[in-house]
């Protein structure tokens, strides 16, 4: 049995790669992650963005990827809708915002499931963020992808008119 | 064997008047047949030399008081103890009559008036309730369906989803089912809880022939798969 997990544990860290663009591959995460974490081994391992989490950008800023480097709000882990400070790692070459700069970001796509009020939840297969200004306003002209209610009630109203979908 | 039976019967009779509620009491929740024409049979039965005295008694214990074997989901007016003794007795005679009872030929779950049982009584009562508010249809993974949607951060504007159902969590009244939808690109996962009252219709669209109870493998699949 011990060989058996041993095996399938790269298979599992190159599907949690592949699918969380998260830094923790292990088959542990964090105690308040999601309920996959009781079939760790086969199923994906989906938690919270956090400090070196690396996010999709879904606007035309520039940017193309980002990595988290501070969630905002006191809290360790960010969730669907929390802004965070992130540095970007990778942009095209005549942008808005160039390699290596400090943004605040929006997660506009979370990979961990975000429950609503009336008992339903919503994730997405990829993270991403959309980047904003200090004051909430997002830096680039288009959003890519759907974007989800929760943003309304944070007050991300630009987004939210921005946005092709709205789920 | 005679002497058990009759203590089995005074108790019976005795704790009949004490069990039985009055009949202003509002009976709500499910009365399991099963028990009442098993009854008659199984007291008949089980003492004969007894037959004639107890006859006439058991006809008004069962059929004066019927509620003796409906459930009270608001106040339970018996002690546990009263109910289990009672229960006890109708249970052990029940198997032995099963062949003889006319009425029940279905095998078939039978939530006894326990205490115990109270949660799942009162789950089913309100799926019954749900029920019958909207119509809800069978839904199935492999279903491709379409929810009108009071999505409460939307300030109640209906929204129109689709999706593929990749799984269905039965658990009485919390039913949940899961619905994946590859939307501009990106896959996007919403589980409702199917008896919700924000959720106005359900319509099935299509079907699709799964072998699996739970397509969770569509994630790992090409866009193509979820989209609908």
């Amino acid at each position: 049995m011990a060989m058996v997990t041993r095996s399938h544990l790269p298979r599992m860290l190159r599907t949690a790669a592949h699918h969380l663009t998260c830094p923790c591959p292990c088959p542990s995460p964090s105690p308040a992650s999601s309920s996959a974490s009781a079939n760790t081994l086969f199923q994906q391992c989906r938690s919270f963005v956090q400090m070196r989490t690396r996010l999709e950008v879904a606007d035309n800023s520039g940017a193309k990827r980002v990595s988290c480097i501070k969630v905002l709000g006191g809290g360790k882990h960010g969730k669907l809708g929390d802004l965070i400070i992130a540095s970007v790692k990778d942009a095209v070459p005549r942008g808005k915002v160039k390699k290596g700069e400090v943004v605040n970001c929006v997660i506009v796509r979370a990979a961990m499931h975000r429950q609503r009020s009336d008992g339903s939840e919503i994730r997405f297969d990829k993270n991403a963020v959309v980047i904003v200004n200090k004051q909430g306003e997002p830096i680039g002209t288009r959003i890519f992808g759907p974007v989800p209610h929760e943003l309304r009630s944070k007050n991300f109203m630009k987004i939210l008119t921005l946005a092709d979908h709205v789920t | 064997m005679a002497s058990t039976c009759i203590r089995q019967m005074a108790t019976l009779s005795l704790k009949s008047r004490v069990v039985a509620a009055p009949k202003g009491l509002k009976v709500v929740g499910l009365s399991s047949p099963s028990f009442t024409p098993a009854v008659t049979p199984s007291l008949k039965q089980a003492c004969e030399p007894l037959r004639s005295t107890f006859q006439v008694a058991s006809k008004t214990s069962v059929n004066g008081r019927r509620d003796k074997f409906t459930v009270f989901a608001q106040a339970v007016t018996t002690t546990p103890e009263t109910e289990a003794e009672a229960d006890t007795t109708a249970e052990a005679t029940v198997p032995e009559t099963s062949d003889d009872a006319p009425a029940p030929a279905v095998k078939s779950k039978k939530l006894t008036t326990r205490v115990k049982h109270i949660m799942e009584i009162l789950n089913k009562d309100a799926v019954e309730a749900a029920n019958a508010e909207k119509v809800i249809p069978d839904i199935r993974p492999g279903d491709v369906i379409q929810l009108r949607i009071e999505v409460p951060e939307n300030k109640r504007r209906v929204s129109l989803l689709r999706g593929i159902v990749i799984s269905r969590r039965n658990a009485g009244i919390n039913t949940t089912f899961r619905i994946r939808r590859v939307i501009a690109g990106v896959g996007v996962e919403m589980v409702f809880p199917l008896y919700s009252p924000n959720i106005k219709e359900i319509k099935v669209v299509d079907k699709r022939k799964v072998r699996r109870a739970k397509l969770f493998y569509l994630r790992d699949k090409i866009a193509r798969m979820s989209s609908c």
